[in-house]
């Protein structure tokens, strides 16, 4: 189902929706079950839970005996149970619901009751687990307002009920809202699609395999198990075979132009995988900009259904990353309210993963951003980065030279004009912005990430200074916005004044609700 | 080096109580005293060479101390004051870090006054100010008096009451 057909309608079915519920036949006053299907949802919710358990597996893992008892009979048991818990925490969920509120029992020892009422819920999500998408069956998030902040999931309900519900909860925001916005939800503002060609340019453009890779190489190259293992399936190949035999004959050249060959052959794969990881995540994107509201629904496997509220809006991440200046792409995050505090939260933030550049222009007008109006931090910050980092790594790469004789002295020449090269393009992207409305903070080294925080929206704002600030007559400032902190260090003492000033103002002569 | 480069000058700052130094000296003065407890035995139990490391750390140890004790804690206190204005609340604090926090009345979530076991001894408290942004987004007002925490508490709530009533007044 698309963005369109789940995001509900226009106004005039909205109103018929509304009365069709007020006449609903269907009596919900009594506690149901969710659909069988969903004990699948309740076993992999306990196998995450139990995997916390890990710390005691490794400990059996090291003990011969236990190791032997553990796979003959462990396993069987763990499954059983984990299996039997599945189904009872299947068995004891229990939900009803009627016009204002939902109502769900849950916990097999812990017994646990939760009333939520539809005009607390913040947002409601429909997702779809690959398991529930044979049987039409979908899940549906709620999620509470307020400094305790609660999330129901609803596993295993059918798509009419999971959209009344759903229904109910809009219902009972449009009475709070003004009338005209029923009007303004009928036309869509920005709407967006991402082909399986946006879905490769975010794989270029996000390739976090590089890290891994990066982080797990070492980790293999320390297992000289691995290395032996690895090192005999190649030797018994064909291939390394003819390869040792064509490299008896030819030249060192050709050896050089080979591993050249197999690098980009990684480097391939690597990207692949990222784009893979992509077109897993984002498949069939589709994103709906109506009046207030925003949502998107994506996914191959786990079909997800995000929606956000723009008075909601905490902070704006805008990211171009190095491939991503290449390809002339963008993708932006928007942050709400407590990001990290709800549990098995479907996609962190709201992410539109590719956009062009008037897309964004569109976009970021739309949700009221303001023009930047980039200013520069102090350079001085250049010269002290190279001398202190610069010079600490000429001290190492010094001792290191002298104490193992392993590489020329000539290296303590390199770190100095590295760091001052790096520090001096850590400087030229770094900027920061103070606007009508926002502040934003533009930083990066190949690319950039700007994060812009409209100035009603901050909680928090301190000013600071070091020796070095005192020396030069400048500062740093951190604000905290309901999602993220920011902060930003080299600003001249007058802008930084300005900027304290300005947004502290700003904070306090609004009235209205931010959150 | 003038401490208050970044000041906002004309209003007038308050000071945190005196016997905020004692709750600093001695509150470092633990921290040491276990660092160095833990440093002497591992230097009693660790074989010759090794134990030199723990004579190092016990050096590295007092010399902290001293500074902490005799130069920062006194400094610190003196320069930790707070200001309550109409709309926000600031405090200033910081030695060689210097640091001006400030958070605006309508960004309050919560209050909370807070008296430790040390604080306690001294008859001082904390504010606590809680806001709803991320974490380390809330600001600490230490070393007032408990009767002064409790009357900057009830002047905030006051505001804050204040202006919710400002918000729900019909235009």
């Amino acid at each position: 189902m698309s963005g369109a057909d789940m995001n509900g309608s226009d106004s005039n079915e909205l109103n018929k929706a509304a009365l069709d519920i007020a006449h609903a036949d269907i009596p919900r006053a009594e506690w149901q079950r969710v659909s069988p299907i969903a004990v699948i949802y309740f076993l992999l919710t306990n196998i995450k839970h139990a995997l916390n358990l890990w710390p005691a597996l490794v400990g059996m893992l090291a003990n011969q005996h236990a190791r032997e008892w553990l796979f003959s009979y462990g396993v069987p048991v763990l499954a059983l149970v984990v299996l039997g818990f599945a189904f009872l925490s299947y068995w004891f969920f229990r939900y009803q619901f009627d016009a204002e509120k939902i109502q769900i029992r849950s916990g097999i020892f812990h017994k646990k009751r939760l009333t939520l009422n539809f005009d607390r819920v913040q947002e409601a999500n429909l997702e779809q687990a690959i398991y529930f998408r044979p049987f039409g069956l979908w899940t549906l998030r709620l999620e509470s307002a307020g400094s305790s902040k609660e999330e129901i999931a609803l596993p295993g309900i059918h798509e009419s009920l999971a959209l009344e519900i759903k229904q109910r909860v809009l219902l009972s925001k449009e009475d709070i809202r003004e009338p005209s916005d029923m009007v303004a939800a009928a036309l869509v503002d920005f709407s967006l699609k991402l082909s399986v060609l946006d879905l490769i340019r975010y794989g270029l453009m996000h390739n976090t395999m590089i890290y891994v890779v990066a982080i797990v190489a070492p980790l293999l190259g320390q297992n000289d198990a691995v290395w032996r293992t690895m090192a005999n399936v190649v030797e018994r190949l064909a291939f390394t075979r003819w390869l040792l035999d064509y490299l008896a004959v030819h030249d060192a050249i050709v050896g050089v132009f080979l591993v050249a060959i197999l690098l980009v052959i990684f480097f391939i794969a690597i990207y692949s995988f990222s784009i893979v990881l992509a077109v897993i995540k984002f498949w069939n994107y589709s994103l709906l900009a109506q009046g207030e509201r925003l949502q998107f629904e994506a996914g191959l496997f786990n079909r997800v259904a995000c929606g956000f509220r723009k008075h909601k809006l905490q902070t704006i991440i805008i990211k171009q990353s190095f491939f991503a200046q290449l390809l002339n792409r963008y993708s932006l995050e928007i942050r709400q309210t407590n990001e990290r505090a709800k549990p098995g939260a479907p996609l962190q933030g709201f992410i539109i993963p590719v956009l062009t550049i008037n897309q964004l222009n569109d976009l970021l007008v739309l949700l009221g951003v303001d023009k930047p109006c980039w200013q520069r931090t102090r350079a001085i910050q250049i010269f002290w980065r190279t001398f202190i980092w610069g010079g600490l790594l000429t001290l190492a790469v010094a001792a290191f030279a002298q104490l193992t004789a392993l590489i020329s002295l000539l290296w303590i020449l390199l770190p100095l004009p590295l760091i001052a090269l790096v520090s001096w393009k850590v400087w030229y992207s770094k900027r920061f912005s103070l606007s009508a409305n926002g502040f934003a903070i533009r930083q990066g080294l190949l690319g950039y990430t700007i994060a812009y925080i409209p100035q009603i929206k901050v909680q928090k704002l301190a000013l600071s200074q070091g020796p070095l600030g005192r020396l030069h007559a400048c500062g740093g400032m951190g604000l905290w916005s309901g999602a993220t902190h920011e902060s930003i260090n080299y600003v001249d003492l007058a802008k930084l004044h300005e900027c304290h000033a300005t947004i502290l103002h700003k904070v306090s002569s609004f009235k209205g609700h931010w959150m | 080096m003038e401490n208050e480069s970044l000041p906002i000058t004309q209003e007038n700052w308050v000071p945190v109580d005196k016997a905020y130094l004692g709750v600093l000296r001695i509150g470092f003065s633990l921290v040491h005293l276990i660092g160095l407890a833990v440093a002497s035995v591992s230097a009693w139990l660790l074989p010759d060479p090794a134990h030199y490391v723990c004579f190092v750390v016990i050096a590295l140890l007092l010399c902290s101390f001293l500074w902490l004790f005799f130069i920062l804690a006194p400094n610190r206190c003196a320069r930790t004051r707070y200001l309550l204005r109409e709309q926000d609340i600031n405090l200033q604090k910081g030695f060689m870090f210097w640091q001006l926090v400030s958070i605006a009345h309508n960004r309050i979530q919560h209050l909370e006054v807070r008296q430790g076991p040390l604080e306690r001894h001294y008859g001082l408290a904390s504010l606590i100010i809680y806001t709803a942004g991320t974490l380390g987004s809330d600001l600490i007002i230490p070393g007032l008096t408990l009767a002064q925490a409790q009357q900057l508490k009830s002047q905030l709530l006051n505001s804050i009451n204040a202006e919710a009533l400002d918000v729900n007044e019909p235009i």
